[in-house]
């Protein structure tokens, strides 16, 4: 008994130890149980190279439903919507589009400052709790950009612009 | 002596049969390309197998190790300008294959080396067992330089005993040995040459099959000329002061001084106008150099007249042959050392310094011999006399030595080649599930040179992705990533300038940029030259 507490305990240590380092574009909550609401709270702590961020866009896993994202004062909110893979069951009615992309453009952030873009959405009951899902992100600013679209693979060395990850836990009941 | 004006028209006819068995002279070849690359997975079994050459050379083996661990000699390889074709077998099985190929170039020398292709997945790389037996290869440097020494020896003093003076009867005997064990020797180094050619062992020297292949190189040549000047040699006695005597003896020294020039790295360096009659020129002032070491230092036994008048007219004709040697050396040297570069620290260069090592003690003595103590020994010093003989006796054992280095030369390809083969591309082909590239650096070394990639899917359709970083890196080196953007070109490659700081394996990665938010990483590595 005491064999698997401590794999937990390790794994749980190294857990802490990886926590993203905050130079990254990262998501404030990193797991989530299948099945439940989500806010993503998506953080920018820097613009590219010492240029200010202009636009955020993020792209929506397959599996978020029902995404809505919040305005942002200074920013003009835009999302795409198309059909998701598969069909979804969401309060006893079924769904099959939505929304796969949000863009926050025309807003003005400093280097030096930091900020956060929100959106939720809901995490289908279907996803394997386990595994993580990926929220690929494009920071535009004045001039050039940063893709946070990289997945980082087992085995590999740490990607130098990892997509935003969301572990998905077991779900609650 | 009508028989013997007939004899030496025959050898005369045999020389000029052996250099019309030459090839266009070429130099020694290096592999440029091959179709498929190396490493390359493709979706069917190729037909064919074409390998590209610096230069065209004659194929000699060729065996395929199937994924299967089947191994089989492939016939029917073909040359078309300087490419090898191999038809492959139909029906190669999926997975890696391997075929190990050896080729001779215009100089005389095989060339090998192997390459792994996949037909629908990868599989573990097949191996085959392979490299110059180093008993061999001991073998083939001792033989080259007891045939260089035998003809120094043998034909040098031929010469001797017809131009300057007459032999000593016990040293006529002894220079008729050595041109008889040069007769008996020389052939023996064809049947060697045809082993190394074969990559086969000793047990194979009894058979046709090494025999036939050395003659297909352009070293039958070389050995069909010594023969000529062994036999020439041995044959100007029959006449030792008639005018046929002289000519045989000449003939011998010509055959002699173009054996060398038929085959091997010097003879064969571009432009070949020019380095052909520099290696002519250089053996045949050193034939008459070092023919002449052993019968001056035999007549200078004794101080009589037959002697002195040997060393006089010596002495009178040295500067003729000396000074073209010197200079058609410093020519070869220069051809064949390529500009400087890297490919000079390589083990061509470390012989030839070895022999500037032993070539300045010998020309040392040799200008010691004449400024200092020729005159003394002409008036009849022996002290002078006994010095003289003395230092004779080093410079012949330092012209032996200089023998030994150079036979090394057979199993280095100099630097020019090096340098040339340097600037070739260097390929690898990498993959994953959902994409494969082609990789191509060009010149294939470290320096100023282009990458340039050719991307397509999985089921080798086209992949077009929105763009395409590259990313270099050396962890031997302890370099770190060197990441750059490749554009698009309108012949479908992907193209990015390089600056690298070394040769060696290079890590590489591709990032592909599919859309906006998917990212698709390739990587693998490259071997660049220094």
């Amino acid at each position: 008994m005491i064999r698997p507490i401590a794999c937990a305990a390790m794994a749980g240590a190294l857990l802490l130890s990886v926590t993203p380092a905050f130079a990254h574009v990262t998501l404030e909550t990193g797991e989530a149980p299948v099945g439940s609401t989500y806010k993503a709270v998506l953080r920018v702590p820097h613009g590219c190279d010492g240029n200010p961020t202009t636009a955020v866009r993020v792209r929506i896993p397959e599996g978020l439903v029902s995404v809505k994202p919040m305005p942002k004062a200074g920013w003009e909110l835009s999302t795409v919507k198309a059909p998701y893979q598969n069909a979804y069951e969401l309060h006893g009615s079924k769904v099959t589009e939505g929304v796969t992309e949000i863009t926050w453009s025309g807003g003005n952030l400093p280097d030096e400052f930091y900020d956060e873009f929100v959106f939720r959405g809901s995490l289908a009951g279907t996803l394997a709790a386990g595994t993580t899902v990926y929220f690929p992100v494009i920071q535009t600013c004045a001039t050039g950009e940063e893709a946070w679209i990289e997945i980082p693979a087992e085995g590999q060395p740490e990607p130098e612009l990892p997509a935003p990850g969301l572990k998905l836990l077991d779900a609650t009941h | 002596m009508r028989a013997l004006h007939s004899l030496a028209l025959l050898l005369l006819a045999a020389l000029v049969a052996s250099l019309l068995m030459l090839s266009a002279a070429l130099a020694h070849a290096g592999l440029v390309a091959a179709d498929p690359v190396d490493g390359s997975v493709l979706p069917a079994a190729p037909s064919t197998l074409t390998l590209t050459f610096t230069e065209p050379v004659s194929p000699l083996l060729f065996t395929l190790v199937s994924s299967d661990g089947e191994r089989r000699d492939l016939t029917g390889a073909r040359s078309e300008n300087l490419n090898i074709l191999l038809p492959l077998p139909p029906e190669l099985p999926r997975g890696t294959h391997l075929v190990s190929w050896r080729v001779t170039s215009a100089d005389g020398h095989p060339i090998a080396g192997a390459l792994a292709f996949s037909i629908g997945e990868v599989g573990t790389r097949p191996t085959l067992i392979a490299g110059t037996d180093p008993l061999l290869a001991g073998s083939i440097w001792l033989a080259r330089a007891m045939l260089y020494a035998l003809l120094f020896l043998g034909v040098g003093t031929t010469l001797f005993g017809r131009l300057v003076a007459p032999l000593p009867p016990t040293l006529d005997r002894l220079s008729q040995l050595f041109c008889a064990a040069g007769l008996l020797l020389a052939p023996l180094t064809l049947g060697l040459q045809g082993l190394d050619a074969l990559d086969s062992g000793f047990a194979r020297l009894f058979s046709a099959a090494p025999w036939a292949a050395a003659l297909s190189t352009s070293y039958a040549a070389t050995v069909a000329a010594a023969l000529v000047a062994f036999l020439a040699s041995l044959l100007s006695r029959l006449s030792p002061e008639g005018r046929s005597g002289i000519m045989l003896a000449l003939l011998a020294t010509i055959a002699a001084a173009l054996a060398p020039m038929l085959s091997g790295h010097a003879g064969t360096a571009p432009p070949t106008w020019l380095s052909k009659p520099a290696v002519f020129v250089h053996i045949a002032g050193l034939l008459f150099w070092v023919g002449a070491l052993l019968p001056l230092g035999w007549l200078l036994q004794a101080g009589d007249a037959p002697a002195l008048v040997a060393l006089q007219r010596f002495s009178r004709l040295i500067p003729l042959a000396i000074v073209p040697v010197i200079l058609s050396g410093l020519v070869l040297a220069l051809l064949q050392l390529g500009p400087p570069g890297p490919a000079w620290q390589s083990t061509y260069v470390a012989l030839l310094l070895t022999k500037l090592a032993l070539l300045l003690p010998l020309f040392g003595l040799a200008v010691w011999n004449r400024a200092a103590l020729t005159r003394p020994t002409l008036a009849g010093i022996d002290t002078a006399r006994r010095r003289l003989r003395r230092s004779i006796g080093i410079e012949l054992l330092l012209v032996l030595l200089v023998f030994a280095v150079v036979a090394g030369w057979r199993f280095t390809p100099p630097p020019r080649v090096i340098a040339e083969l340097a600037a070739q591309p260097a390929r690898t082909h990498v993959h994953t599930a959902a994409a494969m590239a082609d990789i191509t650096v060009t010149p294939g070394r470290a320096g100023a040179s282009t990458l340039s990639v050719w991307l397509s899917d999985a089921e080798f359709g086209p992949l077009e992705p929105k763009s395409l970083r590259v990313a270099l890196f050396n962890a031997g080196l302890g370099v770190e990533r060197l990441t750059r953007p490749a554009t698009l070109d309108a012949d479908g490659f992907w193209r990015v300038p390089l600056t690298l700081p070394a040769g060696g394996a290079w890590s590489i990665e591709l990032d592909l940029r599919i859309d906006d938010f998917t990212l698709l990483k390739l990587s693998g590595e490259i071997e660049l030259a220094p």
